[in-house]
């Protein structure tokens, strides 16, 4: 609610009308003339600006980059080397397993060779952030032989020999000695002797003849 | 004066110039009832018509244009004495409002009256009178409290009231 004082006032002022200087509208339009070039002259410093700001963060983008590319590469080498080393000795076992195969078909052995997959879990830590798990799968071959009586040559019996001293065999042997379970199955197949040929050599123990006193071989005489 | 829009909107030069024409001494009152004196009114009204039509595309057609251009003439006033304050919005919780008089102000100069009232008292008081705004609104564009305000606007008709009985008393002297 107004009083009288607020009213009377206020009709005054809004009644009055006070004249403008002469050069008013000229010193408007000079104004609004002055207004673009000015935010114009902003505009250019603020880009610059921008322009400036772009530079560091480029920089850090760009070394952001290299670093990456820097750590993938370092990434794909440490995985590179370890496969490749668990391949050669996969290769060269069977290569091994090969000769004595070869070996053994002209002695007519027969030997069932069977496969068994094991697993090894080989952690790579590759660095402080980034450790990766990796299962690479390593095939481990055992040899079993026949019940079928055979008569061993000296020449076999080296590579036998050789096969088992061969570090490489050992050496997978100690991985796989690494697990519990592997462990047990590995003490099992050491001593592992074949029912079936153990009866033969009982039944035909003339055949049988020891090599030698220190060797745990036994020579096999199928013609008698 | 909505006529006029279309062709602001355009940044023809001549409309512009026939705004100004029409409304530059309305608008220079409600500048001068702000600032102490008129050459700080004129600038402050020309500011205000350089935001007029750079703006032009942000008026709605709303409301009525005029008040429209008003408002951004008290706004402009506003900041130019925020920029120049010499002043400070007192809140006095005692403060009483004093008693309206049924004084009429036949041989009173309102401007006058309102020239010699403190800055923080006219700005307040022509807020509320003139603008009308309430003290709501006086206090969020001045960002003081409402009762900030309502103390400002007491005190501003108390010391109108003194000066108009100050006046007479010279009159009936003479």
């Amino acid at each position: 609610m107004k009083t009288n004082l607020e009213k009377n006032i206020k009709e005054q002022i809004e009644r009055r009308k006070l004249e403008v200087s002469d050069n008013a509208w000229d010193k408007l339009t000079q104004m609004m003339d002055e207004k673009p070039s000015s935010e114009k002259g902003r505009g250019g410093e603020s880009s610059f600006a921008k322009r400036k700001l772009w530079i560091p963060v480029s920089v850090a983008a760009s070394i952001l980059f290299f670093f990456t590319i820097y750590l993938l590469n370092s990434n794909e080498n440490e995985e590179s080397i370890h496969p490749t080393n668990q391949n050669t000795e996969i290769v060269t076992n069977q290569t091994t397993v090969e000769e004595l195969n070869e070996n053994t078909t002209s002695e007519t052995m027969e030997i069932v060779e069977t496969k068994k997959e094991v697993f090894i879990h080989q952690k790579t830590e590759l660095n402080t952030e980034k450790t990766n798990s990796k299962e690479i799968l390593v095939k481990s071959e055992e040899r079993k032989v026949s019940p079928k009586p055979v008569e061993l040559s000296p020449i076999l019996e080296q590579i036998i020999e050789n096969t088992m001293e061969n570090p490489k065999m050992k050496e997978q042997k100690t991985e796989l000695a690494l697990q519990p379970k592997l462990d047990s199955e590995s003490n099992q197949k050491k001593n592992y002797v074949d029912p079936e040929m153990l009866l033969y050599s009982i039944e035909n123990n003339q055949a049988v003849k020891q090599n030698n006193s220190d060797s745990r071989m036994v020579i096999i005489d199928f013609n008698k | 004066m909505e006529d006029l829009v279309p062709q602001l909107k355009k940044q023809d030069r001549r409309i512009q110039k026939e705004l100004f024409e029409r409304v530059s001494s309305k608008m220079l009152g409600v500048c001068r009832s702000y600032t102490g004196d008129l050459h700080h009114a004129e600038d402050c009204m020309l500011k205000a018509f350089v935001k007029v039509f750079k703006n032009i595309e942000s008026y709605e057609s709303k409301g009525s244009f005029e008040g429209w251009i008003r408002r951004i003439m008290v706004n402009e006033c506003l900041d130019f004495l925020k920029l120049n304050k010499s002043f400070v919005y007192r809140e006095d919780s005692d403060w009483e409002e004093e008693m309206d008089f049924e004084q009429d102000l036949i041989g009173f100069d309102a401007q006058d009256l309102l020239d010699r009232l403190p800055e923080n008292y006219r700005v307040v008081f022509n807020l509320f009178v003139l603008e009308e705004y309430s003290h709501k609104e006086i206090a969020e564009s001045l960002k003081i409290s409402e009762s900030a305000s309502r103390t400002q606007f007491a005190r501003a008709k108390k010391k109108m009231k003194e000066l108009i009985f100050q006046q007479k008393n010279i009159a009936n002297e003479n």
